[in-house]
């Protein structure tokens, strides 16, 4: 599976509540929001590595999707690619900026996790990504490639990465 | 335990700590536009078509572990404790025969072990169950111990807040329940004072609560009968509701309808939804109770309190068989999802218990 949501518009429609074709509806809009923004929030967290930039990038996500003329076949999916593809650019803008170490640094009263989020928050974004997406999401692998809208070979090998950095760093 | 387990391991329950911070309440419902803010929209959906199995989601359950609603001892969501372990004792609430203390230990040892501590144990003392475990957090102990009983009752109306007068004299002197007189006509949430409209989804008319109810108390969870009416608060967790407090008839559903209760990403609405197999005559059961309440709200009653009273199927004309399966969804993060499947697939404890104490152990 190599297209990313935005890219297969005609991917066979998801059952239930969205499937309509057409413009999206605000109460689609709503409802979609009313389940899945704190879900994002979360998700967004870990794909930034911050705290403060993530309810930025979700409210950002559903500015978006409120813009699109026509609805996606697949909202969640495509809110979810939304939303990574918003934190992969809100990375970017950081790295110009020369912010990175943004300024929100958290610690979370226990140094394994503290220590252990330090070294996730300095791998590049799409390890990062992959492994968020992997481990706390649960997502299959396949899944991960569509909402990076990347290769399954490239997924592999990010997540092989991104483990052997951190068991260098941590272990 | 190889050295890419253990990472995987920390790397999981990092991002779990992480990502699961509180997040900020919700305010502005619709925030790209700038004017109105609404109620939450809730309802129970058929999700008809290409996936027959899926029958009903519940929107907006916010559902956590709720650690507000055991004991205030503690702060939830922290980790276990690094190396050594939490040990945490639970008091049955009212006197209770051994064997059904025995019983109550083997469902919790249950919900330990669908939560993925297989090393756990659960063992009666004295009059009490001790449980420790190395791997838990506190927040995920403490939902361990709650009482775990849901059933779906339908709302006969709205009740307001109580008054002063109906409240108990002291603490500790809990009244016995008032029977509960009927609601009157007009508040009556029925289908036809409703009068749902299929577009918008929403009821055509707004009821109001029944006011004759502000002088009667809640009835307390303890003496939550599924075979009485009861007067139930909205569960302040779940968030603002239609009202705040409901009279809701006897119970149509509860925990033995539930065959196999399952936590999974559900790709459609792309989260994280516990997903519900009714035996097959729970199945009969609930195709009955959401025919006879179809346009009317149907109180889902968690513990003693009301979750969520959705409407039933409020943009279908007619009728939609729900089959065998529900899903409830709300904004749940993977752990809760899981938790919640694991308290539910376990069954109700036979009595509520409550946490006496959380101690870290070594």
């Amino acid at each position: 599976m190599t297209s990313g949501h935005e890219a297969s518009p005609d991917q066979t429609p998801s059952s239930g509540l969205m499937a309509s074709s057409g413009p999206m509806l605000s109460s689609d809009l709503a409802t979609l929001y009313l389940r899945q923004r704190e879900a994002m929030v979360r998700l967004a967290r870990l794909l930034t590595g911050s705290m403060g930039a993530a309810e930025e990038v979700v409210q950002e996500a559903f500015l978006r999707m409120h813009q699109q003329r026509t609805q996606p076949d697949n909202p969640a999916g495509y809110l979810r690619t939304t939303v990574a593809n918003i934190s992969r650019s809100h990375m970017r803008r950081l790295r110009l900026e020369r912010r990175v170490g943004s300024p929100d640094r958290v610690t979370f009263d226990e140094p394994v996790i503290d220590e252990t989020w330090a070294a996730v928050r300095r791998l590049p974004f799409r390890q990062r990504a992959v492994l968020a997406l992997r481990f706390y999401e649960d997502l299959p692998e396949a899944e991960i490639a569509r909402v990076l809208g990347c290769r399954l070979g490239t997924v592999k090998s990010s997540l092989h990465r991104g483990l052997a950095k951190l068991r260098d760093e941590l272990t | 335990m190889t050295d890419i387990d253990s990472i995987e391991q920390r790397l999981r329950r990092t991002f779990q700590v992480v990502a699961e911070q509180p997040v900020a309440a919700l305010g502005d419902p619709e925030p790209w536009r700038n004017n109105t803010t609404g109620p939450r929209r809730r309802r129970l959906h058929v999700m008809a078509g290409a996936l027959a199995v899926i029958a009903l989601v519940v929107v907006g359950v916010t559902y956590g572990p709720r650690s507000s609603r055991v004991t205030p001892t503690t702060q939830p969501g922290l980790g276990g404790a690094p190396g050594g372990g939490l040990r945490a004792v639970f008091a049955p609430t009212r006197p209770t025969s051994p064997a059904v203390l025995d019983k109550a230990a083997a469902t919790m040892a249950a919900r330990v072990h669908a939560l993925g501590d297989t090393d756990a144990r659960a063992t009666v003392d004295g009059g009490s169950i001790v449980i420790t475990s190395s791997k838990f957090t506190r927040a995920k102990l403490q939902l361990i111990g709650s009482r775990g009983s849901l059933s779906f009752r339908p709302v006969l109306c709205g009740a307001p807040a109580p008054s002063a007068a109906s409240q108990p004299a002291g603490a500790g002197t809990t009244p016995r329940a008032r029977a509960l007189p009927a609601c009157q006509a007009q508040y009556a949430t029925s289908p036809s004072n409703l009068d749902v409209n299929t577009t918008t989804g929403q009821p055509g008319n707004t009821i109001g609560p029944d006011p004759i109810f502000a002088s009667y108390p809640s009835t307390p969870a303890q003496d939550d009968d599924p075979a009485d009416s009861v007067l139930l608060p909205a569960d302040p967790a779940a968030g603002a509701q239609q009202y705040p407090r409901f009279v809701l008839g006897p119970a149509q559903l509860s925990n033995p309808d539930m065959a196999h209760v399952q936590a999974h990403i559900d790709q459609n609405i792309g989260g994280w939804v516990v997903d519900v197999t009714l035996t097959s005559s729970g199945a009969n059961r609930w195709n009955a109770v959401a025919l006879a309440n179809f346009h009317a709200y149907l109180a889902i009653d968690m513990d003693g309190a009301v979750l969520e009273a959705p409407l039933m199927e409020p943009n279908n004309f007619t009728f939609t068989s729900f089959g065998n399966r529900m899903e409830i969804s709300g904004s749940f993060t993977p752990t809760e999802a899981k938790s919640i499947a694991a308290v539910l697939g376990s069954g109700a404890l036979p009595v509520p218990f409550k946490l006496l104490s959380l101690t870290t152990v070594s």
